[in-house]
Protein backbone atom coordinates (compact mmCIF):
# COMPACT_ATOMS: atom_id res chain seq x y z
CA UNK A 1 0.00 0.00 0.00
CA UNK A 2 2.91 2.35 -0.68
CA UNK A 3 0.80 4.06 -3.27
CA UNK A 4 -1.85 4.88 -0.72
CA UNK A 5 0.55 6.50 1.76
CA UNK A 6 2.22 8.52 -0.96
CA UNK A 7 -1.13 9.49 -2.47
CA UNK A 8 -2.45 10.47 0.94
CA UNK A 9 0.55 12.72 1.61
CA UNK A 10 0.18 14.17 -1.85
CA UNK A 11 -3.50 14.98 -1.36
CA UNK A 12 -2.86 16.60 2.01
CA UNK A 13 -0.13 18.76 0.54
CA UNK A 14 -2.37 19.73 -2.35
CA UNK A 15 -5.07 20.71 0.13
CA UNK A 16 -2.67 22.97 1.99
CA UNK A 17 -1.47 24.55 -1.24
CA UNK A 18 -5.01 25.47 -2.20
CA UNK A 19 -5.60 28.96 -0.90
CA UNK A 20 -9.27 28.37 -0.15
CA UNK A 21 -8.50 25.65 2.41
CA UNK A 22 -6.20 27.93 4.35
CA UNK A 23 -8.66 30.79 3.92
CA UNK A 24 -11.50 28.66 5.26
CA UNK A 25 -9.45 27.63 8.29
CA UNK A 26 -8.49 31.25 8.95
CA UNK A 27 -12.11 32.37 8.83
CA UNK A 28 -13.16 29.49 11.07
CA UNK A 29 -10.86 30.79 13.78
CA UNK A 30 -12.83 34.02 13.82
CA UNK A 31 -16.30 32.54 13.64
CA UNK A 32 -16.70 31.77 17.38
CA UNK A 33 -15.36 35.26 18.10
CA UNK A 34 -17.69 36.84 15.54
CA UNK A 35 -20.65 35.05 17.08
CA UNK A 36 -19.78 36.42 20.51
CA UNK A 37 -19.51 39.92 19.03
CA UNK A 38 -22.86 39.39 17.33
CA UNK A 39 -24.53 38.36 20.57
CA UNK A 40 -23.05 41.37 22.30
CA UNK A 41 -24.32 43.79 19.68
CA UNK A 42 -27.76 42.17 19.81
CA UNK A 43 -27.86 42.60 23.57
CA UNK A 44 -30.52 45.36 23.53
CA UNK A 45 -32.85 43.02 21.65
CA UNK A 46 -31.95 39.62 22.96
CA UNK A 47 -30.66 40.32 26.40
CA UNK A 48 -27.28 39.00 27.38
CA UNK A 49 -26.34 35.69 25.85
CA UNK A 50 -24.09 33.83 28.20
CA UNK A 51 -20.80 32.34 27.18
CA UNK A 52 -20.54 29.38 29.50
CA UNK A 53 -18.50 26.18 29.60
CA UNK A 54 -21.11 24.63 27.31
CA UNK A 55 -20.31 27.16 24.58
CA UNK A 56 -18.19 24.67 22.55
CA UNK A 57 -21.13 22.24 22.43
CA UNK A 58 -23.74 24.90 21.71
CA UNK A 59 -21.68 26.24 18.84
CA UNK A 60 -21.15 22.73 17.50
CA UNK A 61 -24.72 22.93 16.23
CA UNK A 62 -23.85 25.87 14.00
CA UNK A 63 -20.61 24.25 12.87
CA UNK A 64 -22.17 20.95 11.87
CA UNK A 65 -25.18 22.45 10.12
CA UNK A 66 -23.52 25.22 8.09
CA UNK A 67 -19.80 25.56 8.38
CA UNK A 68 -18.44 22.05 7.98
CA UNK A 69 -20.85 20.96 5.21
CA UNK A 70 -19.86 24.06 3.22
CA UNK A 71 -16.22 23.24 3.78
CA UNK A 72 -16.90 19.68 2.63
CA UNK A 73 -18.57 20.75 -0.60
CA UNK A 74 -15.69 23.09 -1.43
CA UNK A 75 -13.06 20.43 -0.80
CA UNK A 76 -14.92 17.64 -2.58
CA UNK A 77 -15.43 19.90 -5.58
CA UNK A 78 -11.68 20.38 -5.71
CA UNK A 79 -10.85 16.73 -5.09
CA UNK A 80 -13.01 15.18 -7.79
CA UNK A 81 -14.77 17.32 -10.45
CA UNK A 82 -12.02 19.93 -10.52
CA UNK A 83 -9.34 17.29 -11.06
CA UNK A 84 -11.37 15.74 -13.86
CA UNK A 85 -11.96 19.01 -15.66
CA UNK A 86 -8.37 20.20 -15.34
CA UNK A 87 -7.15 16.70 -16.34
CA UNK A 88 -4.85 16.40 -13.35
CA UNK A 89 -6.58 13.21 -12.27
CA UNK A 90 -5.17 11.52 -15.38
CA UNK A 91 -1.69 12.55 -14.31
CA UNK A 92 -2.22 11.25 -10.82
CA UNK A 93 -3.40 7.89 -12.15
CA UNK A 94 -0.26 7.55 -14.27
CA UNK A 95 1.70 7.15 -11.07
CA UNK A 96 2.16 3.70 -9.57
CA UNK A 97 -1.09 3.84 -7.63
CA UNK A 98 -4.26 1.85 -8.06
CA UNK A 99 -7.59 3.59 -8.55
CA UNK A 100 -8.64 2.34 -5.16
CA UNK A 101 -5.47 3.85 -3.67
CA UNK A 102 -6.08 7.22 -5.32
CA UNK A 103 -9.73 7.20 -4.23
CA UNK A 104 -9.00 6.23 -0.63
CA UNK A 105 -6.15 8.76 -0.41
CA UNK A 106 -8.57 11.53 -1.32
CA UNK A 107 -11.19 10.34 1.13
CA UNK A 108 -8.70 9.95 3.98
CA UNK A 109 -7.27 13.41 3.34
CA UNK A 110 -10.82 14.75 3.49
CA UNK A 111 -11.29 13.04 6.85
CA UNK A 112 -8.10 14.58 8.19
CA UNK A 113 -9.21 18.01 7.01
CA UNK A 114 -12.61 17.67 8.71
CA UNK A 115 -10.94 16.47 11.89
CA UNK A 116 -8.50 19.38 11.85
CA UNK A 117 -11.29 21.89 11.28
CA UNK A 118 -13.36 20.46 14.14
CA UNK A 119 -10.35 20.45 16.42
CA UNK A 120 -9.62 24.06 15.55
CA UNK A 121 -13.22 25.16 16.11
CA UNK A 122 -13.39 23.25 19.40
CA UNK A 123 -10.16 24.78 20.64
CA UNK A 124 -11.17 28.32 19.71
CA UNK A 125 -14.60 27.94 21.33
CA UNK A 126 -13.03 26.60 24.49
CA UNK A 127 -10.60 29.51 24.57
CA UNK A 128 -13.52 31.89 24.02
CA UNK A 129 -15.18 30.46 27.09
CA UNK A 130 -11.99 30.87 29.14
CA UNK A 131 -11.60 34.49 28.07
CA UNK A 132 -15.17 35.81 27.77
CA UNK A 133 -17.05 33.24 29.84
CA UNK A 134 -19.06 34.16 32.90
CA UNK A 135 -17.58 32.35 35.86
CA UNK A 136 -19.66 29.95 37.85
CA UNK A 137 -22.16 29.09 35.17
CA UNK A 138 -22.46 25.33 35.04
CA UNK A 139 -19.87 23.01 33.71
CA UNK A 140 -19.40 20.20 31.27
CA UNK A 141 -16.97 17.37 31.66
CA UNK A 142 -14.14 17.18 29.18
CA UNK A 143 -14.95 13.57 28.36
CA UNK A 144 -18.50 14.47 27.35
CA UNK A 145 -17.16 17.25 25.17
CA UNK A 146 -14.73 14.87 23.50
CA UNK A 147 -17.48 12.33 22.86
CA UNK A 148 -19.66 15.00 21.27
CA UNK A 149 -16.88 16.15 18.97
CA UNK A 150 -15.95 12.61 17.95
CA UNK A 151 -19.61 11.85 17.19
CA UNK A 152 -19.84 15.08 15.18
CA UNK A 153 -16.70 14.05 13.27
CA UNK A 154 -18.19 10.67 12.38
CA UNK A 155 -21.42 12.14 11.10
CA UNK A 156 -19.53 14.76 9.07
CA UNK A 157 -17.25 12.16 7.52
CA UNK A 158 -20.28 10.06 6.66
CA UNK A 159 -21.87 13.10 5.05
CA UNK A 160 -18.63 13.55 3.12
CA UNK A 161 -18.93 9.99 1.77
CA UNK A 162 -22.42 10.73 0.44
CA UNK A 163 -21.23 13.82 -1.42
CA UNK A 164 -18.06 12.11 -2.69
CA UNK A 165 -20.37 9.55 -4.25
CA UNK A 166 -22.46 12.29 -5.86
CA UNK A 167 -19.37 14.14 -7.05
CA UNK A 168 -18.55 11.24 -9.40
CA UNK A 169 -21.35 12.39 -11.70
CA UNK A 170 -19.94 15.88 -12.19
CA UNK A 171 -17.28 17.19 -14.48
CA UNK A 172 -17.31 20.78 -13.31
CA UNK A 173 -16.60 22.03 -9.81
CA UNK A 174 -19.12 24.88 -9.98
CA UNK A 175 -21.95 22.59 -11.06
CA UNK A 176 -21.24 20.18 -8.24
CA UNK A 177 -21.03 22.99 -5.68
CA UNK A 178 -24.42 24.44 -6.59
CA UNK A 179 -26.03 21.03 -6.85
CA UNK A 180 -24.67 19.80 -3.52
CA UNK A 181 -25.81 22.90 -1.65
CA UNK A 182 -29.29 22.50 -3.15
CA UNK A 183 -29.41 18.79 -2.33
CA UNK A 184 -28.22 19.45 1.21
CA UNK A 185 -30.83 22.16 1.77
CA UNK A 186 -33.47 19.90 0.24
CA UNK A 187 -32.68 16.94 2.48
CA UNK A 188 -32.65 19.28 5.46
CA UNK A 189 -36.13 20.56 4.58
CA UNK A 190 -37.63 17.21 3.58
CA UNK A 191 -38.39 15.99 7.14
CA UNK A 192 -40.82 18.90 7.42
CA UNK A 193 -42.92 17.42 4.62
CA UNK A 194 -42.27 13.70 4.72
CA UNK A 195 -42.75 11.70 7.83
CA UNK A 196 -40.03 9.18 8.48
CA UNK A 197 -37.59 10.71 6.03
CA UNK A 198 -35.21 11.69 8.79
CA UNK A 199 -34.81 8.06 9.88
CA UNK A 200 -33.19 7.21 6.56
CA UNK A 201 -31.28 10.37 5.79
CA UNK A 202 -27.70 10.90 6.87
CA UNK A 203 -28.20 14.67 6.69
CA UNK A 204 -30.53 14.39 9.70
CA UNK A 205 -27.61 13.13 11.72
CA UNK A 206 -25.72 16.42 11.83
CA UNK A 207 -27.06 17.05 15.33
CA UNK A 208 -26.48 13.45 16.31
CA UNK A 209 -23.67 14.31 18.74
CA UNK A 210 -26.17 15.68 21.26
CA UNK A 211 -27.28 12.12 22.04
CA UNK A 212 -23.83 11.42 23.42
CA UNK A 213 -24.20 14.15 26.01
CA UNK A 214 -27.29 12.67 27.65
CA UNK A 215 -27.51 10.32 30.55
CA UNK A 216 -30.91 8.94 29.72
CA UNK A 217 -30.15 7.56 26.26
CA UNK A 218 -30.31 3.80 26.05
CA UNK A 219 -27.23 1.98 24.76
CA UNK A 220 -29.35 0.36 22.04
CA UNK A 221 -30.23 3.77 20.59
CA UNK A 222 -26.62 4.89 20.54
CA UNK A 223 -25.66 1.56 18.94
CA UNK A 224 -28.27 1.77 16.15
CA UNK A 225 -27.29 5.38 15.53
CA UNK A 226 -23.62 4.48 15.28
CA UNK A 227 -24.31 1.53 12.99
CA UNK A 228 -26.42 3.77 10.75
CA UNK A 229 -23.75 6.43 10.48
CA UNK A 230 -20.96 3.92 9.87
CA UNK A 231 -22.87 1.76 7.41
CA UNK A 232 -23.91 4.83 5.46
CA UNK A 233 -20.27 5.86 5.35
CA UNK A 234 -19.21 2.46 4.00
CA UNK A 235 -22.06 2.21 1.52
CA UNK A 236 -21.59 5.60 -0.12
CA UNK A 237 -17.83 5.15 -0.08
CA UNK A 238 -18.13 1.81 -1.90
CA UNK A 239 -20.79 3.14 -4.29
CA UNK A 240 -18.61 6.13 -5.04
CA UNK A 241 -15.71 3.82 -5.73
CA UNK A 242 -17.75 1.81 -8.23
CA UNK A 243 -18.44 5.01 -10.18
CA UNK A 244 -14.85 6.25 -9.78
CA UNK A 245 -13.52 2.93 -11.07
CA UNK A 246 -15.57 3.11 -14.28
CA UNK A 247 -14.88 6.75 -14.91
CA UNK A 248 -13.14 7.73 -18.15
CA UNK A 249 -10.53 10.32 -17.35
CA UNK B 1 -11.03 -8.38 -11.44
CA UNK B 2 -14.10 -10.42 -10.59
CA UNK B 3 -13.00 -10.67 -6.98
CA UNK B 4 -12.78 -6.89 -6.69
CA UNK B 5 -16.30 -6.43 -8.00
CA UNK B 6 -17.54 -9.04 -5.59
CA UNK B 7 -15.86 -7.19 -2.74
CA UNK B 8 -17.18 -3.73 -3.51
CA UNK B 9 -20.57 -5.12 -4.43
CA UNK B 10 -20.91 -6.96 -1.15
CA UNK B 11 -19.68 -3.91 0.75
CA UNK B 12 -22.47 -1.87 -0.83
CA UNK B 13 -25.01 -4.64 -0.23
CA UNK B 14 -24.17 -5.36 3.38
CA UNK B 15 -23.83 -1.73 4.46
CA UNK B 16 -26.96 -0.80 2.53
CA UNK B 17 -28.90 -3.53 4.30
CA UNK B 18 -27.52 -2.41 7.66
CA UNK B 19 -28.49 1.16 6.87
CA UNK B 20 -32.03 0.17 5.97
CA UNK B 21 -32.33 -2.04 9.05
CA UNK B 22 -31.15 0.64 11.48
CA UNK B 23 -33.22 3.24 9.62
CA UNK B 24 -36.33 1.13 10.11
CA UNK B 25 -35.43 0.57 13.75
CA UNK B 26 -35.29 4.31 14.23
CA UNK B 27 -38.45 4.82 12.18
CA UNK B 28 -40.59 2.21 13.90
CA UNK B 29 -38.94 2.55 17.29
CA UNK B 30 -41.44 2.91 20.11
CA UNK B 31 -39.75 5.81 21.79
CA UNK B 32 -41.17 7.68 24.74
CA UNK B 33 -41.95 10.47 22.33
CA UNK B 34 -44.34 8.30 20.31
CA UNK B 35 -45.96 7.01 23.49
CA UNK B 36 -46.50 10.52 24.73
CA UNK B 37 -47.89 11.72 21.42
CA UNK B 38 -50.36 8.82 21.31
CA UNK B 39 -51.49 9.50 24.88
CA UNK B 40 -51.83 13.22 24.27
CA UNK B 41 -53.90 12.66 21.13
CA UNK B 42 -56.09 10.15 22.91
CA UNK B 43 -56.61 12.48 25.87
CA UNK B 44 -57.36 15.57 23.84
CA UNK B 45 -59.69 13.83 21.41
CA UNK B 46 -61.92 12.29 24.02
CA UNK B 47 -61.79 15.06 26.56
CA UNK B 48 -65.11 16.62 27.48
CA UNK B 49 -64.76 17.48 31.11
CA UNK B 50 -61.94 17.18 33.58
CA UNK B 51 -60.82 18.03 37.08
CA UNK B 52 -57.41 19.62 37.09
CA UNK B 53 -55.25 19.88 40.14
CA UNK B 54 -52.29 22.12 39.52
CA UNK B 55 -49.42 23.12 41.77
CA UNK B 56 -46.99 25.78 40.66
CA UNK B 57 -43.95 26.70 42.71
CA UNK B 58 -41.24 29.25 42.09
CA UNK B 59 -38.14 29.01 44.22
CA UNK B 60 -35.11 31.23 44.46
CA UNK B 61 -31.98 29.61 45.87
CA UNK B 62 -34.21 27.04 47.52
CA UNK B 63 -36.50 29.49 49.31
CA UNK B 64 -40.08 29.84 48.21
CA UNK B 65 -40.86 32.95 46.18
CA UNK B 66 -44.42 32.11 45.38
CA UNK B 67 -46.68 29.18 44.95
CA UNK B 68 -50.11 28.51 43.62
CA UNK B 69 -52.35 25.58 44.26
CA UNK B 70 -55.50 25.23 42.32
CA UNK B 71 -58.31 22.83 41.73
CA UNK B 72 -60.32 23.47 38.64
CA UNK B 73 -63.31 21.69 37.25
CA UNK B 74 -63.79 22.29 33.59
CA UNK B 75 -66.31 21.29 31.00
CA UNK B 76 -65.02 21.89 27.53
CA UNK B 77 -68.37 21.49 25.82
CA UNK B 78 -70.19 24.40 27.43
CA UNK B 79 -66.95 26.10 28.45
CA UNK B 80 -67.79 26.25 32.12
CA UNK B 81 -64.98 26.32 34.65
CA UNK B 82 -65.14 26.50 38.41
CA UNK B 83 -62.53 26.14 41.04
CA UNK B 84 -60.37 27.54 43.77
CA UNK B 85 -56.91 28.99 43.58
CA UNK B 86 -54.65 29.49 46.56
CA UNK B 87 -51.77 31.82 45.99
CA UNK B 88 -49.02 32.11 48.51
CA UNK B 89 -46.02 34.30 48.30
CA UNK B 90 -43.89 36.71 50.22
CA UNK B 91 -46.89 39.03 50.59
CA UNK B 92 -48.97 36.36 52.32
CA UNK B 93 -51.51 33.99 50.92
CA UNK B 94 -54.89 34.43 49.33
CA UNK B 95 -57.74 32.17 48.43
CA UNK B 96 -59.73 32.83 45.32
CA UNK B 97 -62.90 31.22 44.10
CA UNK B 98 -63.63 31.53 40.46
CA UNK B 99 -66.41 30.59 38.16
CA UNK B 100 -66.27 30.97 34.45
CA UNK B 101 -69.38 30.55 32.36
CA UNK B 102 -69.86 31.18 28.68
CA UNK B 103 -71.17 34.68 29.36
CA UNK B 104 -68.54 35.88 31.77
CA UNK B 105 -66.24 35.28 34.67
CA UNK B 106 -66.82 35.66 38.41
CA UNK B 107 -64.13 35.97 41.07
CA UNK B 108 -64.39 36.12 44.79
CA UNK B 109 -61.60 36.43 47.30
CA UNK B 110 -61.92 34.78 50.71
CA UNK B 111 -61.20 38.06 52.44
CA UNK B 112 -64.19 39.97 51.09
CA UNK B 113 -67.81 39.36 50.20
CA UNK B 114 -67.67 41.12 46.86
CA UNK B 115 -68.09 39.15 43.70
CA UNK B 116 -66.22 40.57 40.76
CA UNK B 117 -67.90 39.97 37.45
CA UNK B 118 -66.35 40.42 34.07
CA UNK B 119 -68.45 40.04 30.98
CA UNK B 120 -66.56 39.24 27.85
CA UNK B 121 -68.86 37.74 25.32
CA UNK B 122 -66.92 38.86 22.30
CA UNK B 123 -63.62 37.62 23.59
CA UNK B 124 -65.10 34.24 24.34
CA UNK B 125 -66.26 33.84 20.80
CA UNK B 126 -62.81 34.55 19.60
CA UNK B 127 -61.38 32.06 22.00
CA UNK B 128 -63.86 29.47 20.91
CA UNK B 129 -62.87 29.84 17.32
CA UNK B 130 -59.24 29.65 18.20
CA UNK B 131 -59.84 26.54 20.18
CA UNK B 132 -61.66 24.70 17.44
CA UNK B 133 -58.80 25.56 15.22
CA UNK B 134 -56.39 24.07 17.67
CA UNK B 135 -58.41 20.90 18.01
CA UNK B 136 -58.33 20.42 14.30
CA UNK B 137 -54.61 20.85 14.35
CA UNK B 138 -54.28 17.77 16.47
CA UNK B 139 -55.58 15.66 13.66
CA UNK B 140 -53.50 17.38 11.05
CA UNK B 141 -50.71 15.04 10.14
CA UNK B 142 -48.81 17.73 8.25
CA UNK B 143 -48.36 19.77 11.40
CA UNK B 144 -47.40 16.64 13.24
CA UNK B 145 -44.65 16.05 10.68
CA UNK B 146 -43.38 19.59 11.19
CA UNK B 147 -43.35 19.20 14.96
CA UNK B 148 -41.58 15.86 14.63
CA UNK B 149 -38.94 17.47 12.44
CA UNK B 150 -38.48 20.37 14.84
CA UNK B 151 -38.00 18.05 17.77
CA UNK B 152 -35.56 16.05 15.70
CA UNK B 153 -32.94 14.23 17.70
CA UNK B 154 -34.42 15.34 21.01
CA UNK B 155 -37.08 12.68 20.68
CA UNK B 156 -34.45 10.06 21.35
CA UNK B 157 -33.88 11.53 24.79
CA UNK B 158 -37.44 10.87 25.89
CA UNK B 159 -37.65 7.65 27.84
CA UNK B 160 -40.67 5.56 28.64
CA UNK B 161 -41.01 2.90 31.30
CA UNK B 162 -44.06 0.75 31.70
CA UNK B 163 -45.16 -0.33 35.16
CA UNK B 164 -46.78 -3.65 36.03
CA UNK B 165 -50.30 -2.22 35.96
CA UNK B 166 -49.84 -0.95 32.41
CA UNK B 167 -49.32 2.71 33.27
CA UNK B 168 -46.39 4.45 31.69
CA UNK B 169 -43.92 6.93 33.02
CA UNK B 170 -42.50 9.15 30.30
CA UNK B 171 -39.70 11.54 31.08
CA UNK B 172 -37.26 13.91 29.48
CA UNK B 173 -34.21 15.26 31.25
CA UNK B 174 -32.03 17.85 29.58
CA UNK B 175 -28.88 19.46 30.93
CA UNK B 176 -27.56 22.79 29.79
CA UNK B 177 -25.30 21.29 27.14
CA UNK B 178 -28.15 19.35 25.56
CA UNK B 179 -30.57 22.23 25.36
CA UNK B 180 -30.62 23.52 21.78
CA UNK B 181 -28.82 26.83 21.36
CA UNK B 182 -32.01 28.48 20.11
CA UNK B 183 -33.91 27.61 23.28
CA UNK B 184 -30.94 28.56 25.41
CA UNK B 185 -30.78 31.96 23.70
CA UNK B 186 -34.43 32.56 24.58
CA UNK B 187 -33.77 32.44 28.32
CA UNK B 188 -32.09 35.87 28.51
CA UNK B 189 -34.85 37.30 26.28
CA UNK B 190 -37.52 36.15 28.71
CA UNK B 191 -35.72 37.69 31.68
CA UNK B 192 -35.09 40.90 29.82
CA UNK B 193 -38.79 41.11 29.07
CA UNK B 194 -39.63 40.50 32.74
CA UNK B 195 -37.33 43.22 34.00
CA UNK B 196 -38.66 45.69 31.42
CA UNK B 197 -42.17 44.89 32.53
CA UNK B 198 -41.39 45.38 36.20
CA UNK B 199 -39.90 48.78 35.44
CA UNK B 200 -43.02 49.80 33.61
CA UNK B 201 -45.21 48.62 36.47
CA UNK B 202 -43.10 50.56 38.92
CA UNK B 203 -43.87 53.71 37.01
CA UNK B 204 -47.56 52.96 37.10
CA UNK B 205 -47.55 51.98 40.74
CA UNK B 206 -46.01 55.24 41.83
CA UNK B 207 -48.81 57.09 40.06
CA UNK B 208 -51.80 55.47 41.71
CA UNK B 209 -52.17 53.36 44.80
CA UNK B 210 -52.78 49.81 43.82
CA UNK B 211 -56.12 48.42 44.69
CA UNK B 212 -55.35 45.04 46.12
CA UNK B 213 -59.00 44.13 46.32
CA UNK B 214 -59.23 43.76 42.61
CA UNK B 215 -58.42 40.14 41.92
CA UNK B 216 -56.33 40.89 38.88
CA UNK B 217 -54.02 43.13 40.81
CA UNK B 218 -53.92 40.60 43.54
CA UNK B 219 -52.89 37.94 41.10
CA UNK B 220 -50.17 40.11 39.74
CA UNK B 221 -48.77 41.15 43.07
CA UNK B 222 -48.79 38.01 45.10
CA UNK B 223 -47.87 35.63 42.35
CA UNK B 224 -44.40 37.07 42.22
CA UNK B 225 -42.72 40.37 42.05
CA UNK B 226 -40.85 40.49 38.78
CA UNK B 227 -38.10 42.51 40.41
CA UNK B 228 -37.22 39.57 42.63
CA UNK B 229 -36.20 37.46 39.72
CA UNK B 230 -34.74 40.10 37.44
CA UNK B 231 -31.52 38.34 36.53
CA UNK B 232 -29.33 40.44 34.34
CA UNK B 233 -26.11 38.58 33.79
CA UNK B 234 -25.16 35.07 32.84
CA UNK B 235 -28.72 33.90 32.47
CA UNK B 236 -28.84 30.29 31.44
CA UNK B 237 -31.19 27.36 31.50
CA UNK B 238 -29.46 24.79 33.61
CA UNK B 239 -31.88 21.94 33.27
CA UNK B 240 -35.29 21.04 31.98
CA UNK B 241 -37.17 18.09 33.33
CA UNK B 242 -40.46 16.80 32.00
CA UNK B 243 -42.34 13.90 33.42
CA UNK B 244 -45.70 12.46 32.50
CA UNK B 245 -47.73 9.59 33.85
CA UNK B 246 -50.04 7.86 31.42
CA UNK B 247 -52.67 5.52 32.80
CA UNK B 248 -53.48 2.09 31.32
CA UNK B 249 -56.35 3.65 29.32
CA UNK B 250 -53.68 5.72 27.56
CA UNK B 251 -54.81 8.99 29.10
CA UNK B 252 -52.42 11.50 30.58
CA UNK B 253 -52.88 11.50 34.30
CA UNK B 254 -50.10 13.64 35.54
CA UNK B 255 -47.75 16.10 34.00
CA UNK B 256 -44.74 17.57 35.78
CA UNK B 257 -42.45 20.22 34.47
CA UNK B 258 -39.35 21.64 36.13
CA UNK B 259 -37.00 24.24 34.80
CA UNK B 260 -33.94 25.66 36.50
CA UNK B 261 -32.30 28.94 35.60
CA UNK B 262 -29.01 30.25 36.86
CA UNK B 263 -27.78 33.79 36.65
CA UNK B 264 -26.76 36.89 38.52
CA UNK B 265 -28.83 39.92 39.43
CA UNK B 266 -27.78 43.53 39.07
CA UNK B 267 -25.87 43.37 42.37
CA UNK B 268 -23.83 40.41 41.21
CA UNK B 269 -25.48 37.91 43.53
CA UNK B 270 -25.96 34.56 41.87
CA UNK B 271 -29.39 33.01 41.86
CA UNK B 272 -30.75 29.61 41.07
CA UNK B 273 -34.38 29.89 40.11
CA UNK B 274 -36.50 26.80 39.98
CA UNK B 275 -39.96 26.81 38.53
CA UNK B 276 -42.02 23.68 38.77
CA UNK B 277 -45.48 22.82 37.68
CA UNK B 278 -47.34 19.69 38.66
CA UNK B 279 -50.66 19.07 36.96
CA UNK B 280 -52.89 16.16 37.77
CA UNK B 281 -55.92 15.27 35.73
CA UNK B 282 -58.71 13.24 37.24
CA UNK B 283 -62.39 12.44 36.76
CA UNK B 284 -62.04 12.58 33.00
CA UNK B 285 -65.42 13.13 31.36
CA UNK B 286 -67.24 12.76 34.69
CA UNK B 287 -66.70 16.28 36.04
CA UNK B 288 -69.48 18.81 36.47
CA UNK B 289 -68.33 22.37 37.19
CA UNK B 290 -70.10 24.23 40.00
CA UNK B 291 -72.24 27.19 39.13
CA UNK B 292 -72.93 30.30 41.17
CA UNK B 293 -76.10 32.25 41.69
CA UNK B 294 -75.29 35.94 42.03
CA UNK B 295 -78.78 36.96 43.16
CA UNK B 296 -78.67 39.01 46.36
CA UNK B 297 -74.91 39.17 46.52
CA UNK B 298 -72.58 42.14 46.38
CA UNK B 299 -71.42 42.37 42.78
CA UNK B 300 -68.90 44.66 41.17
CA UNK B 301 -68.41 44.84 37.45
CA UNK B 302 -64.81 44.82 36.28
CA UNK B 303 -63.95 46.75 33.17
CA UNK B 304 -61.31 45.49 30.86
CA UNK B 305 -58.66 48.11 31.43
CA UNK B 306 -55.92 46.24 29.66
CA UNK B 307 -56.93 47.25 26.22
CA UNK B 308 -55.08 50.52 26.00
CA UNK B 309 -51.91 49.16 27.39
CA UNK B 310 -50.85 47.03 24.51
CA UNK B 311 -50.60 50.03 22.29
CA UNK B 312 -48.48 52.33 24.40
Amino acid sequence: MDGLTAGFKNELQLMIYRKKTIFFFAISVFIPLLLIALFHSLQPVLGLFTVSPTYPVQMLEIYTIFLIPLFLFLEIADLFPQEVSSRTLKLALLRPITRLGAYMAKFLALGVAIGALLLLLGTVSTLCNLIFGTSGTGSIDAFGLLKAYVAAFLSMWSLAALFVCMAQFFRSAGGFLVFSILIYAGTKAAPYFLQGFSSFSITSYTGWYSLWLGHSISVAKLATGSVFVLSSLVMFLALGYIFFERKEV
Amino acid sequence: MKKKWLLTGSAVGISGALMLATGFTAFAGTSGYEDYKAALKNTVQNLQSVTVQADAVLKDNGSLLSGAQSTLKANLKNEAVSGTVKISGKAGSQNLNLYSQPDGQVWKSDTSDTYYVKQDKAEKDEQKQGKEHKDEAWFNSQEETVIDALIGNLKNEITSTTANDGSKNISLQLDSAQIPAVVQALAPVAFKHLSDQSQREDLQDSGAKVQLNNPENLFKHSLFNAKDIALTEGVQIQSIHLNAVVNPANEIQRQQFDITFTGKDAQGVSHTLTASLDVQLSALNTTTPDTIDLNGKKVQQVQDHHEGRHHD
